[in-house]
C-alpha cells in the first residue's frame, strides 16, 4: 500500500541568494535569469518518491528575504517541519545572514524542525567567497544538514529535498494529510512523540 | 464569596480549555434580598456606576505547565457577557485597593443594613491603561490577592520562556473589524490561508452576482409595481361600507404615459384574521363562503376606483385568509403561484393560531406574503415567540415544476422557505401592549416581533444555501415596522443601536389599533390599548422596495380592531431570457479557469510595494491607491488577510477597500487605502515616535501572499494628550516625538495651547450670535487651521476674508470642546467619581483636591471663561450643557 506524507517546508535567507530559483527548479525544473525579487511569500507544492511505498509531499513557503519583512517571517516558519536556509557562496555576508536565521529558528521555531543549510550558485565557482569547509564546519557544530547547489544548472537541487525527505520521521499517521494548510488549527505533523533522527551533515 | 454563580458559569463558558477563571467578581448591584446593593438604579446620578457595572474575572492560562495570568473585564448585555478589556498580569500590571471612607461610600445614603458592607475602590494600571471600579471589600481583597499571586507566576513563566501574551490575543474585545465581512470567509492569516477552495468559491460567487447585477440593463428593463398591503382582524364580522378607505388608495400612476394622474395600485394583497369566531372554526375549514363574501366586498370597492382587477390567489386557514388582487393587464406577469398554511394552535396543529402564506413571481421578483395570528393575551410572550419561530422554520411553499423538462431535473428544489424570496411582507396580528411606565416600553420593545424577525433571519439563513444572500445589516435597514414611535420608544431603540432615523423615515404615526368599542372610534377603556396589527417588510438588498405609506383606518367601524395598510413601490424587471442566458454564460465562463490548486496561481504586479502616506494630521483623512495587475491569463481570487494570527487585517487607523475580490486576466483593480487618525489612535501615537509602519498581506487563493508596506508619519498634536503631559512639554507639541515627562522642565501652570484658545475666545466677542456658542458645526478647513496652528506663531487669521470673525471665534469654541473631549482620561480622576455622582457627601469644592495642579488651573480658567460667556448670552444653560457633555464620565 502506498502512503503519502505531507510536510511543511520553509525557505529562508538573505535577499537575492536564490531561494525562489531553487524552488522553481525543484517544483517546475525551470530557471529564470531575471527573476523579480519576492515581495511576500509564495506557496508551492512538490511531491518526491521516497521508495515504492512512500511519497512525500512538500508544502513549500518561499519567503521574502528583504529585511523590512523580517517581522512576518515567524508566521511562515511556525509549525514548519523543515527549513532550508539558503546563502550565496559568492557573498560571505549572506552566510552571516543565514547564521542569524538559523539562530532565530533554533530559538523560535518548533524544536523538532529539521534545518538544512544550503549554499547556492555553485555555477559561479570562480567568484566563491564561502569555502565548503567553513560552511560545513558551522553546519556540523550546529547539527544541521548541509549541501551546495546550483538553481541555474540544477546541480544538487533535487538532492537537498530528497535528503530532507529521508530525514523526516514517517511515524505520523496518514490522516495528517491536508492538515498543513487548514486554517486556525495547529498545523503540521506532531514530531514530539518520537525523537527526530540524528541531525548531521548530509552526504551530498 | 459574593460571586454570582451565574456570572461565573458564563465566564467559564467563554474560556478555552487551557484557561480557567480563578476568581469572578460580579459588580452588578445585588437585588434587595441580597441585602448589599452597591447602588440602586433609581438613585440620581447613578449613571456612572451603572455604566461601569462590570464583571471582573482573573483568568489563568496553562501553556505546558507555565502559567500566565490575565484580568478580564466584561459588561452585561442582557444575560450575556461581552468582553470589554483584558489586562495581562505581567510586570507592568499594578492593582491598588483603597477603602472608600464611610462618607464617600456609595451606600452610606442608603438603608442602614447596607452600610455594614464596606466598599473599596480598585484601580488597575497597566501599560498606561487604567480601569477603576468599586466593589465590596472582601471581593477587592480576594481580587488583589489573586492578581498578585498570578502576576508572580506569570513573571516566572515569562522569565523561563519568551514573554508571551499571545493567548490573550484570542480574547480581544469585539471591535469593528473589516475582517467581519458579509461573505463569512474562513479564518486566515499570514502563512495560514484557511479554506482556500471554499473562500475562492465565495469570492467568485460574490463577484458573479455583482457582474450580473452590473450587466442587468443589457438583458432586462425596469418596471414599477405599486403594491398595497392591508391587514385586518375582523372579529368575525362581515364587511360593510366602511372598509372602503382601507381598500382604496389613490397614488401617482405607475404608468409613465399618464403623468400626474392619480391611480389605484397595481396589486393589492389583504390579510384577515378572526374571519370566523364560531367553535367549529377551530378545526380546519375548507368553506369558501366567507372568502367569497370578502372578495366581492373588496371587488366592489375596487370597481369604484375605475380599475379593473382580478383575484389571482387566495389561501385560508380557519380564520386566517389572504386575498390577492392584480390589475387585469398585469396578470400575465404573475407566475409560480404557491400557497401554504401552518397551524400552531392547540397541539401545535390546530388552525386557530398560525399563519397562511402566498408566494409568487411577478416578472423576475419573487414575493412572499405571510399573514400570521399568534397567541393572544398578556404574559404569553414566550408562546408568541415560539409560534413566530415555528412559522419561520416550518412554513414552506411547494414549488411545482412549470414544464415536464423542469420536473425531470435531478436537483430541482421541491420547496422554498419564506426567506427564499426577494421581498417578504409579513402581516402580524398579536397583542403587544403599551402603558405609561418606561418599563412597559421596554417590554414592548422586547416583545416586538422585530427582534425576533432579526434573530430568525440570522438563524434560518445559511448564506451558502440561499439563492439570494440576505445580509443581516442591510436587512435591518429595510425592516420597516409600523409602530407609532413615541419619544420613549425611540430612546429604547437608540439604546439597542437600531438606526432610529430609518424607522422615523418609514414609520407613519397612527393611534393604537386595539381595542375599540364595536361600531365606534372609542377605545375600550377596559383593555390596555395596543398596536396589534402591523405590517413588516423585508427585502433582499438588491431589490428596491420602498414603503411609501403606512396608516391605520380608524373610521372602519365593524371590528374591535382597526385595519392597517401599507403602500409600497417595488421595482421589478422584465427579463429577456435569451439575452440573460448568454450574458450570464459569458460571466460564468470567464471564471472557469479560476485556479484550484497551488503552483498554478496567477502572479500579480502591484503598482507600488511601499505606500507612503507622508505626514498625517489628527482628524484628517488621507487616501492612497495601489493598482494590482493580474499578469496571467487566468482570473484570480484575492483577499486581504491579517499579518498575525487572530489580528486585524490592518490597524484601526487604516481602511482597505475592497478587501476581497476577483481580478480578471490581464486586468487590474484599484486598492484604496485610507488613513484616518481618530482620537484613540492619536492618544497612542502621541506617546511614541509617531512613525506609522505596517504591512498589509494580500493573499491570492492557492498562491502567493503579497506584502504591501504602509508608511506614514503622524504629526504630534496637543489633542488627545493628558493635561499634565501637555503642561510639561518644553515646546510645541508638534516637535515632541518620543518626549514623555521631563523632570527638568518646570510644568507650566496651564497648557499654553489651551490658553491660546481661551484667550482668543475672550478677546473676540461674538456679539448677537452668542447663542450659537458651542452649538455650531464649523467649516472643516477652518477647524483644521486652528487645530494645526503652531503654538509659537499667532493664529493665521489676521487678514482672513474667507470666514467672518464671528465664524472664526465660534470655530475656536468648537475646538475647545474637541480638546476636552479628546483628553485621554478626562479631567476628573476616577477617584473623584463618587463626588461627581453625588454618592459622597463631600462638598463639591473638595472635588478640586482630587485634581492635579494643572487640572485645577484648567478647571478654574475654564469656568472663568464659561462665566464670562454666560454673562454675554441669554441662553446660559446651553454652555453648561455642552461642556457637561464632553466631560468623559
Amino acid at each position: 500500500m502506498s502512503r503519502q506524507y505531507q510536510f511543511k517546508l520553509v525557505l529562508l535567507g538573505e535577499s537575492a541568494v536564490g531561494k525562489s530559483s531553487l524552488v522553481l527548479r525543484f517544483v517546475k525544473d525551470q530557471f529564470d535569469d531575471y527573476r523579480e525579487s519576492t515581495i511576500g511569500a509564495a506557496f508551492l507544492t512538490q511531491t518526491v518518491q521516497l521508495d515504492d511505498q512512500t511519497t512525500i509531499r512538500f508544502e513549500i513557503w518561499d519567503t521574502a528575504g528583504q529585511e523590512r519583512y523580517k517581522s512576518l517571517a515567524p508566521m511562515y516558519y511556525r509549525n514548519a517541519n523543515c527549513a532550508v536556509v539558503v546563502y550565496d557562496i559568492t557573498q560571505s555576508a549572506s552566510l552571516e545572514k543565514a547564521r542569524s536565521w538559523i539562530r532565530e529558528l533554533q530559538r523560535q521555531a518548533d524544536p523538532s524542525i529539521i534545518i538544512a543549510l544550503c549554499g547556492n550558485k555553485t555555477d559561479l565557482e570562480a567568484r566563491r567567497q564561502v569555502t565548503q569547509e567553513e560552511a560545513k564546519k558551522y553546519a556540523e557544530e550546529e547539527g544541521l544538514m548541509w549541501c551546495e547547489a546550483s538553481a541555474k544548472t540544477g546541480e544538487g537541487v533535487q538532492d537537498i529535498f530528497m535528503a530532507i525527505a529521508k530525514k523526516l520521521p514517517l511515524s505520523a499517521p496518514q490522516s495528517q494529510k491536508g492538515q498543513a494548510r487548514a486554517g486556525g488549527q495547529p498545523r503540521g505533523v506532531d514530531l514530539s512523540s518520537k525523537p527526530a533522527a540524528e541531525q548531521d551533515g548530509c552526504n551530498c | 464569596m459574593a460571586t454570582s454563580p451565574n456570572a461565573n458559569e458564563i465566564v467559564t463558558r467563554l474560556l478555552r480549555g487551557s484557561e480557567k477563571a480563578t476568581l469572578v467578581i460580579d459588580t452588578r448591584p445585588r437585588t434587595a434580598r441580597d441585602g448589599a446593593s452597591l447602588q440602586t438604579t433609581q438613585e440620581p446620578g447613578s449613571t456612572y456606576i451603572r455604566k461601569t457595572r462590570r464583571v471582573i474575572a482573573v483568568v489563568s492560562h496553562d501553556s505546558n505547565g507555565a502559567l500566565y495570568g490575565g484580568l478580564f473585564i466584561f459588561k452585561w448585555s442582557g444575560d450575556a457577557l461581552v468582553l470589554v478589556d483584558t489586562f495581562a498580569l505581567s510586570a507592568s500590571f499594578e492593582i491598588h485597593v483603597s477603602q472608600v471612607t464611610s462618607s464617600t461610600s456609595p451606600t452610606s445614603t442608603n438603608a442602614p443594613l447596607k452600610s455594614s458592607v464596606a466598599h473599596c475602590l480598585v484601580n488597575i494600571l497597566s501599560d498606561g491603561r487604567e480601569f477603576a471600579f468599586v466593589c465590596q471589600e472582601d471581593q477587592a481583597v480576594a481580587l488583589e490577592r489573586e492578581c498578585r499571586k498570578l502576576q508572580s507566576l506569570t513573571m516566572t513563566s515569562e522569565m523561563r520562556a519568551e514573554s508571551t501574551q499571545s493567548w490573550l490575543a484570542a480574547y480581544s474585545p469585539p471591535i469593528e473589524d473589516q475582517r467581519i465581512d458579509d461573505l463569512a470567509l474562513s479564518t486566515a492569516f499570514a502563512g495560514s490561508p484557511g479554506d482556500e477552495d471554499g473562500d475562492a468559491i465565495l469570492i467568485r460567487d460574490h463577484w458573479i452576482q455583482q457582474q450580473i447585477l452590473a450587466s442587468r440593463d443589457a438583458f432586462s428593463s425596469p418596471h414599477k409595481l405599486r403594491l398595497r398591503v392591508g391587514t385586518f382582524n375582523v372579529n368575525g364580522r362581515l364587511p360593510d361600507a366602511s372598509i372602503k378607505s382601507w381598500v382604496q388608495h389613490m397614488g401617482p400612476s405607475a404608468d409613465r404615459r399618464k403623468p400626474g394622474i392619480l391611480d389605484s395600485p397595481d396589486m393589492l394583497i389583504f390579510g384577515f384574521q378572526e374571519l370566523d369566531l364560531s367553535t367549529s372554526a377551530l378545526i380546519y375549514s375548507t368553506s369558501t363562503l366567507l372568502e367569497d363574501t370578502w372578495t366581492s366586498a373588496i371587488m366592489n370597492c375596487l370597481e369604484d376606483t375605475g380599475g379593473s382587477y382580478v383575484k389571482f390567489a387566495s389561501c385560508q386557514l380557519v380564520g386566517m385568509l389572504i386575498l390577492a388582487f392584480v390589475r387585469k393587464g398585469q396578470r400575465p406577469y404573475i407566475s409560480e403561484i404557491s400557497t401554504t398554511y401552518l397551524g400552531v394552535g392547540i397541539m401545535g396543529l390546530m388552525g386557530n393560531k398560525g399563519g397562511v402564506g402566498l408566494r409568487f413571481r411577478f416578472r423576475n421578483t419573487v414575493i412572499t406574503v405571510v399573514a400570521s395570528h399568534l397567541a393572544a393575551h398578556d404574559g404569553m410572550m414566550q408562546k408568541r415567540n415560539e409560534d413566530h419561530r415555528e412559522i419561520c422554520n416550518r412554513m414552506h411553499f411547494p414549488l411545482r415544476a412549470a414544464t415536464p423538462a423542469e420536473a425531470a431535473e435531478p436537483l430541482r428544489p421541491v420547496s422554498s422557505s419564506i426567506f427564499e424570496s426577494d421581498v417578504l411582507i409579513w402581516m402580524v396580528n398579536c397583542l403587544l401592549y403599551l402603558d405609561n411606565s418606561d418599563r412597559a416600553y421596554l417590554n414592548y420593545r422586547i416583545e416586538l416581533p422585530f427582534e425576533d424577525v432579526m434573530e430568525q433571519i440570522v438563524e434560518s439563513v445559511a448564506p451558502r444555501d440561499l439563492v439570494e444572500l440576505l445580509q443581516f445589516d442591510e436587512v435591518r435597514g429595510v425592516v420597516t415596522f409600523c409602530s407609532p414611535l413615541t419619544t420613549s420608544i425611540a430612546k429604547c431603540l437608540k439604546e439597542t443601536q437600531a438606526s432610529i432615523q430609518l424607522f422615523q423615515r418609514n414609520a407613519d404615526y397612527f393611534p393604537p389599533t386595539y381595542r375599540y368599542l364595536l361600531n365606534g372610534t372609542t377605545i375600550d377603556s377596559k383593555r390596555r390599548p395596543a398596536w396589534t396589527d402591523r405590517i413588516l417588510s423585508l427585502a433582499h438588498p438588491e431589490s428596491s422596495l420602498q414603503q411609501t405609506k403606512y396608516e391605520s383606518h380608524p373610521n372602519t367601524l365593524l371590528s374591535d380592531h382597526k385595519p392597517v395598510s401599507a403602500d409600497f413601490d417595488l421595482e421589478t424587471r422584465s427579463v429577456d431570457p435569451e439575452l440573460q442566458r448568454s450574458s450570464i454564460a459569458t460571466i460564468l465562463s470567464s471564471m472557469s479557469r479560476l485556479p484550484t490548486q497551488a503552483n498554478s496561481a496567477p502572479r500579480l504586479s502591484l503598482s507600488s510595494k511601499v505606500v507612503e502616506f507622508g505626514n498625517l494630521r489628527y482628524l484628517e483623512t488621507s487616501t492612497q491607491f495601489v493598482e494590482i495587475l493580474n499578469k496571467s491569463d487566468r482570473p484570480c481570487a484575492y483577499r486581504i488577510i491579517s499579518p498575525i494570527e487572530g489580528g486585524l487585517i490592518a490597524p484601526h487607523w487604516l481602511k482597505i477597500s475592497p478587501i476581497y475580490g476577483i481580478i480578471a486576466p490581464h486586468q487590474s483593480i484599484t486598492l484604496t487605502l485610507t488613513v484616518f487618525i481618530d482620537t484613540s489612535a492619536a492618544t497612542e501615537l502621541n506617546v511614541g515616535s509617531g512613525e506609522l509602519d505596517t504591512t498589509i498581506v494580500l493573499h491570492v487563493e492557492h498562491g502567493v501572499d503579497y506584502f504591501l508596506a504602509v508608511n506614514g508619519r503622524f504629526l504630534h498634536t496637543c489633542f488627545a494628550r493628558s493635561l499634565e503631559s501637555l503642561a510639561c512639554l518644553p515646546q510645541s507639541a508638534r516637535y515632541t516625538a518620543g518626549f514623555s515627562k521631563a523632570n527638568e522642565t518646570r510644568p507650566s501652570t496651564i497648557p499654553k495651547e489651551l490658553m491660546r484658545v481661551i484667550d482668543w475666545l475672550m478677546s473676540h466677542p461674538i456679539e448677537d450670535r452668542s447663542n450659537e456658542l458651542f452649538a455650531t458645526s464649523s467649516d472643516l478647513e477652518l477647524l483644521s487651521l486652528i487645530r494645526e496652528a503652531n503654538t509659537e506663531d499667532p493664529f493665521p487669521f489676521e487678514d482672513e476674508t474667507r470666514w467672518s470673525s464671528v465664524d472664526i471665534t465660534l470655530a475656536f469654541a468648537e475646538v475647545l470642546v474637541l480638546f476636552f473631549a479628546a483628553l485621554p482620561n478626562g479631567m476628573v480622576p476616577s477617584s473623584a467619581y463618587p463626588i461627581i455622582t453625588g454618592a459622597a457627601e463631600e462638598d463639591d469644592s473638595e472635588l478640586l483636591e482630587h485634581l492635579s495642579p494643572v487640572s485645577v488651573n484648567v478647571w478654574v480658567t475654564l469656568f472663568a471663561f464659561l462665566q464670562f460667556a454666560c454673562l454675554q448670552t441669554s441662553r446660559q444653560e446651553v454652555e453648561a450643557k455642552r461642556i457637561g457633555e464632553c466631560r468623559p464620565l
